[in-house]
C-alpha cells in the first residue's frame, strides 16, 4: 500500500518535472543471499524497504539455492561472499554489488572476476576512520600495533598512511603461519600503545581472539577492533558498520544508477557505528567516552570515507 | 627444528614493500568471511576475568601481576606477599612458609587463599603448604589479595585476607618453556611447559622439579616433582569449560637434629586436585558458572626414638580432603546495580590418628548461601553490600556482613568507608585435638588436646581509606587505616607436664595504617607497600595471652620493588624488604629480631634458535645474614639463618 502510494507520487513528480535519477535506476533487482540467517535477512529487509520508500524498481531476494534465477536480473546485489562468488558464475553476467564482504575478499573475486561489472561496499572501514577512532578514544596515544597476515598484509601501506596523517607510529608486524602469532603480538604489544585488530584469516579472526584479547589484557593495551561481537568478547572500542547501515547506502547507489546499471567503483561503509566495552575501559583503569559521543565526533572530523 | 621453522615465519617489518607480495602467494585460500565482522565472538574478558578496578573493590585490594611476580626475582609464590603491605612472609622451615596478616602464626591460618577460586588452604591446619603447591610462579598471571576480612565473598577462613591466585589461560602460552635454576642453597629447579590447542582444547601441561637443602642448621629440604594440566574449551558462543589438575609429591625435611621426641626425619607428601569449572556468560557482565573440585593432602612419617627401650617407632599420618561445589551467579539488572550470588557445599575430611588420637576420619561439612551488590546511584559513589551465611558441623551457623561506602570526590581521587565481619572455624586440628605419644614401657604422654568445644573466632574490621591516581602516569596509591577487633581467638595453653590445650575467649585489637604505592610507566615499575600496626587490649584466659598476642606481629613492615627494562633486552630489579622485630605464636617463643633483606635481580633476554631465552641472576638477601622465624637463643640447630643466596636461571620459549 504505501508502495502503491509511494510510486504514485514519484509518477506525479515525474510528470511534473520530467524523469529524474528514479527512472535511470534498474528496474529488476535481484538480491542474492549467501544464507538464510537473520543478519542477511536484515539487509535484504531493510535494503527493500530503503528502495520502495523511493518508490524505485521491484526487489527479488532469492536464497542461495535459487541463485539461478538471479541471471536475467538487470543488477544482482550478492550478500556475502558465498553469494558474491555464485553471482560472478551467472550467465548471461549481470552487473554485480558486493556487500557485507571483507575488502580483502573482494579483491580476490575482483582478480577472478574478469571483464564482469563488479562492485563493492566493504565491511571494513576505511584505515583514516580507524585512526580517527584510536585519536578520539585516545588522545594520547601515539603507537599503534599491528599484526599483519597473508591476507590484511595488502593494507600496510594504507594503514601506514593513515597513522602518519594522524602524527602516530605504526608497529607492525607480518606473519606466514598462525603458530607465530602470540609471539608477534608480544613483541607488538611490547611497543604500541594500542592494538589495531585488522581481520585476517590468519591472524585475527574468532579462533585467535581469545588468545589475542587476553595477551592484549594481560598486556595493559587496548584492543581496537573492527566489530561489535569482537567489543562485547573484550576489545575495547570498535567502529563498526551493521547490515542494515550497508544496506542504507547500497540502496542509494542502486537507486542512483542508470540503466544499463554504470557501477561506481567499490567502496567503504558511509554509515557506521561505534561500539565500546565500558567493562575492559574501568578495569584497564583507561577512560573512555561514550559510545555516543565518540561516534559524533568521528562523524565530524575525519571519519568520512 | 621447530624453531628452525618459525624463524622463517617471522618477518620484521618497519612497513616495507614486501608485505605487498604477500596476498599473491596466497591467492589459493578461502577468502575472509563476512562472519569474521558480523558474527559472534565468543565472551572472553567477563567480569570474573577483569581485574575490579582497585577504585571501585568494597575492601584494600593489592594486585600483583606477572611482570611484578618475575621482576621480584622470588621463587615461592609466598614470598611475592612481601609486596602486599601489612603481610608478613617468614620461613618457619626452609619447606615451611608462613604468610600472615596479623595474628602471625606458626600452625594454624587465618587467610582465605584460592588458586583459580580453588580453596588451597589445609582443612586440618588452615594453613597453605606453599611448598606443595602444584602451581608453580610460570603459570600465574596475578595475585589479587584483599587487605582485611571479606568472608561475605569468600566465606570460611577470610578472616584477616584473602589471597587469590589467577592462573593463565593456555591460550597465552602456546609453545614449550623450559626452565633450570641453579643456586643457594643446593637449589636445583627444573620445569618443562607446554601449551597448545587439540581437537577445540586450548591446553597446558607442565611438569617440575624443585630441590633445596634449606637452612644450614636445620632438617628441611625439599625435593618434590609436580605435574599439572589445564583445558579450556568454548563450547558455543557463550559456554566454556575449564578442566584442571595437578599434582605434587615428594620428601620434606621435617624434626630437629637432637631432639628425641621429634627427630630429624623425612616427610613423604603428596597433595594433588581436579577442578572442573562451567561458565555461561551470554554477556560480558552476566555470568553464571559452576565448579566442582576434589582435592587431597597425604603425610607419612615415621621415625625411632630411642628415649624408650625397647626403641619406639613413632608415625605420623596425616590425610585430608576436600569436596567442593560452587554455583554463583553475576548478573546486572540495571546499569548501576551488579549483583553477585550463589551457593556452596564443601566437604572437609580429616584422618590424622596420632593428632586427633582416633583411627576414625574426621568430617567437616559446610553449607553456605551468598550475596554481594554493588550499587552506583550516583556517578560519584559506590555502594556495596554483601552477606554470607556458612553453616558448619563444627560451629553452626554464622552470617558474615560487610558494608562499604566509595565516594570518588574526584575521577581518580576516592575515599572509602568500610565495616566487615568475619569468623573463623576452628580447624579440625585444634577442634579436636587429641595428640598423645606413647612410647613403649612408660606411660602415653599427652601433648595437645581440645577439652571444650570451640566457637568460631570472630573479627569485627572498620576501615577508612583514601585511593588515589594518575593515570597518565601510571602512579596509583591508597591508604587505609582501619581497627580490627578480634574475639575468641584460640590459642593453646600449657597446663603443665608438657600438655597443650587449646582455649578460646582471647581477644586483642589491632590497629593500624596500610599504604601503597604503584607506578607503572613505561619500562619502569615501582611497587612501595608500608604498614604500621598497633596492638592494644590484649588478653584472655590462656596464659600469657596478653603477652603473646601483643607481640605476634611486627609493627612496620615495608617492602618496596624497583625493575626497569633496560634497551637490548636487558632487565634490572632491585627489592628491598624489612620487618620489625617479633615473637610470632608457634615458634616456641623465640624472639626474632628486626631485618631488612636486600634482593637484587640481573637478566638479559636473547634470541636463540628462533625461539626466546632468557639468562637471570638473582642475589637474595646481598647484605648480613639476617634470623628468620626460628631463633633459639641456646641450640643453634633451631636457627633459621638466611644467609645470601645466589640463585641463576636459564628459561627458554619456543
Amino acid at each position: 500500500m504505501t508502495g502503491l502510494i509511494l510510486w504514485l507520487a514519484r509518477l506525479c513528480l515525474v510528470l511534473a518535472f520530467g524523469a529524474g535519477p528514479a527512472f535511470a535506476a534498474p528496474s529488476s533487482v535481484a538480491v542474492l543471499l549467501s544464507d538464510e540467517a537473520p543478519l542477511y535477512q536484515e539487509f535484504a529487509q531493510r535494503f527493500q524497504n530503503e528502495l520502495l520508500s523511493r518508490g524505485a524498481m521491484s526487489v527479488t531476494v532469492l536464497p542461495p539455492a535459487a541463485a539461478g534465477e538471479a541471471a536475467r536480473a538487470d543488477l544482482v546485489v550478492s550478500v556475502g561472499v558465498r553469494a558474491t562468488e555464485q553471482a560472478l558464475r551467472l550467465e548471461p553476467a549481470p552487473p554485480v554489488l558486493a556487500v557485507l564482504l571483507p575488502r580483502a575478499s573482494f579483491l580476490k573475486l575482483r582478480a577472478k572476476a574478469g571483464a564482469r561489472a563488479l562492485s563493492a561496499i566493504f565491511l571494513d572501514q576505511p584505515p583514516g576512520r580507524r585512526f580517527a577512532l584510536i585519536a578520539e578514544a585516545f588522545p594520547e596515544v601515539r603507537r599503534v600495533g599491528v599484526v599483519l597476515g597473508p591476507e590484511s598484509a595488502a593494507e600496510a601501506r594504507s594503514l601506514q598512511a593513515a597513522a602518519r596523517e594522524r602524527g602516530m607510529i605504526l608497529v607492525a608486524e607480518r606473519i606466514d603461519e598462525e603458530e607465530a602469532l602470540l609471539a608477534a603480538l608480544k613483541r607488538v604489544l611490547s611497543e604500541a600503545d594500542v592494538l589495531l585488530a585488522v581481520p585476517d584469516s590468519l591472524v585475527f579472526n574468532r579462533n585467535t581472539a581469545q588468545a589475542i584479547l587476553l595477551t592484549s589484557y594481560r598486556a595493559q593495551k587496548p584492543v581496537v577492533a573492527y566489530s561489535q561481537a569482537y567489543v562485547q568478547a573484550g576489545a575495547l572500542v570498535a567502529v563498526y558498520s551493521t547490515p542494515a547501515q550497508i544496506a542504507q547506502q547500497a540502496a542509494e547507489i542502486v537507486y542512483g544508477l542508470g540503466t544499463p546499471p554504470a557501477l561506481p567503483a567499490a567502496q567503504y561503509p558511509k554509515y557506521f557505528s561505534v561500539a565500546v566495552n565500558a567493562q575492559v575501559a574501568r578495569s584497564l583503569g583507561i577512560p573512555v567516552e561514550s559510545e555516543r559521543v565518540l561516534l559524533e565526533r568521528l562523524m565530524g572530523a575525519g571519519g568520512r570515507p | 627444528m621447530q624453531g628452525e621453522r618459525r624463524g622463517r615465519g617471522i618477518r620484521r617489518l618497519t612497513v616495507s614493500l614486501c608485505l605487498l607480495a604477500g596476498p599473491l602467494a596466497h591467492a589459493e585460500q578461502t577468502p575472509l568471511s563476512e562472519a569474521e565482522f558480523l558474527g559472534e565472538v565468543p565472551m572472553v574478558l567477563t567480569v570474573s576475568r577483569l581485574a575490579q578496578p582497585v577504585q571501585d573493590a568494597p575492601s584494600a585490594v593489592t594486585v600483583i601481576d606477572r611482570e611484578t611476580l618475575l621482576a621480584s626475582g622470588f621463587r615461592e609464590i609466598a614470598d611475592v606477599m612481601r609486596l602486599v603491605p601489612g603481610f608478613y612472609v617468614g620461613y618457619a622451615a626452609g619447606n615451611d612458609v608462613i604468610v600472615a596478616h596479623g595474628l602471625t602464626n606458626a600452625y594454624f591460618g587465618r587467610l582465605q587463599v584460592l588458586v583459580d577460586g580453588r580453596s588451597v588452604y589445609t582443612p586440618a591446619w588452615g594453613q597453605v603448604r606453599w611448598s606443595m603447591l602444584p602451581v608453580t610462579l610460570e603459570e600465574v598471571d596475578r595475585i589479587e589479595v584483599t587487605r582485611g576480612p571479606n568472608a561475605a565473598s569468600y566465606g570460611a577462613n577470610s578472616f584477616t585476607g584473602i589471597i587469590n591466585i589467577i592462573t593463565r589461560h593456555p591460550a597465552q602460552d602456546k609453545g614449550t618453556l623450559l626452565s633450570a635454576t641453579t643456586g643457594d642453597p643446593d637449589l636445583r629447579d627444573g620445569f618443562l611447559r607446554h601449551a597448545g590447542r587439540w581437537a577445540g582444547w586450548d591446553f597446558r601441561i607442565s611438569a617440575g622439579h624443585r630441590e633445596d637443602s634449606g637452612f644450614a642448621a636445620r632438617n628441611d629440604s625439599q625435593h618434590t616433582d609436580s605435574l599439572l594440566v589445564r583445558g579450556d574449551r568454548l563450547l558455543n558462543a557463550t559456554d566454556s569449560l575449564q578442566v584442571q589438575a595437578g599434582w605434587r609429591g615428594g620428601r620434606l625435611g621435617v624434626g630437629w637434629f637432637g631432639d628425641p621426641l621429634d627427630l630429624a626425619r623425612d616427610r613423604h607428601a603428596a597433595t594433588g586436585f581436579a577442578q572442573f569449572r562451567w561458565q555461561r556468560n551470554t554477556r560480558p557482565d552476566d555470568e553464571l558458572a559452576v565448579q566442582f573440585y576434589y582435592s587431597f593432602d597425604r603425610n607419612r612419617e615415621a621415625f625411632v626414638t630411642r628415649v624408650s627401650n625397647p626403641p619406639t617407632t613413632l608415625r605420623l599420618v596425616e590425610d585430608a580432603e576436600r569436596y567442593d561445589l560452587e554455583i554463583q551467579r553475576i548478573e546486572v539488572p540495571t546499569p548501576t546495580l551488579r549483583l553477585v550470588w550463589g551457593a556452596s557445599l564443601r566437604h572437609d575430611r580429616v584422618h590424622a590418628p596420632a593428632y586427633l588420637g582416633t583411627d576414625a576420619t574426621r568430617l567437616n561439612r559446610l553449607q553456605r548461601l551468598f550475596g554481594h551488590a554493588e550499587w552506583r546511584p550516583a556517578a560519584s559513589l559506590t555502594l556495596n553490600a554483601g552477606a554470607m551465611v556458612e553453616h558448619n558441623d563444627l560451629t553452626g551457623t554464622d552470617p558474615a556482613p560487610r558494608l562499604a561506602a566509595t565516594w570518588h570526590v574526584l575521577r581518580d581521587h576516592s575515599l572509602r568507608l568500610g565495616f566487615s565481619q568475619a569468623q573463623r572455624t576452628p580447624t579440625l586440628l585444634e577442634y579436636a585435638a587429641d595428640y598423645k605419644i606413647v612410647l613403649n614401657g612408660l606411660p602415653p604422654f599427652q601433648w595437645y588436646l581440645s577439652p571444650e568445644r570451640l566457637p568460631p573466632e570472630r573479627i569485627t574490621s572498620r576501615e577508612l581509606a583514601y585511593l588515589g591516581a594518575v593515570p597518565r602516569l601510571g602512579l596509583s596509591w591508597d591508604v587505609r587505616l582501619y581497627e580490627d577487633r578480634i574475639r575468641d581467638v584460640i590459642l593453646a595453653d600449657a597446663i603443665g607436664g608438657g600438655t597443650w590445650i587449646f582455649r578460646s575467649g582471647n581477644w586483642f585489637t589491632r590497629r593500624g595504617i596500610e599504604t601503597q604505592l604503584a607506578w607503572h610507566l613505561g619500562p619502569t615499575r615501582l611497587h612501595l607497600a608500608h604498614a604500621f600496626v598497633q596492638i592494644r587490649d590484649t588478653g584472655g584466659p590462656v596464659k600469657n595471652a596478653e603477652r603473646d598476642l601483643y607481640r605476634t606481629d611486627p609493627r612496620h613492615t615495608f617492602g618496596g620493588l624497583v625493575a626497569h627494562r633496560f634497551p637490548h633486552g636487558i632487565e634490572a630489579s632491585l627489592g628491598y624488604y624489612y620487618y620489625d622485630d617479633m615473637t610470632p605464636l608457634g615458634n616456641g617463643g623465640d624472639y626474632i629480631r628486626a631485618y631488612s633483606r636486600r634482593d637484587l635481580r640481573l637478566a638479559k633476554r636473547f634470541r636463540l634458535d628462533g625461539g626466546q631465552a632468557e639468562l637471570a641472576l638473582v642475589a637474595q638477601n646481598v647484605g648480613a645474614p639476617y634470623r628468620d622465624f626460628m631463633w633459639d637463643a641456646v641450640k643453634p640447630e633451631q636457627r633459621n639463618e638466611f644467609t645470601r643466596r645466589t640463585l641463576v636461571t636459564f628459561k627458554a620459549e619456543f
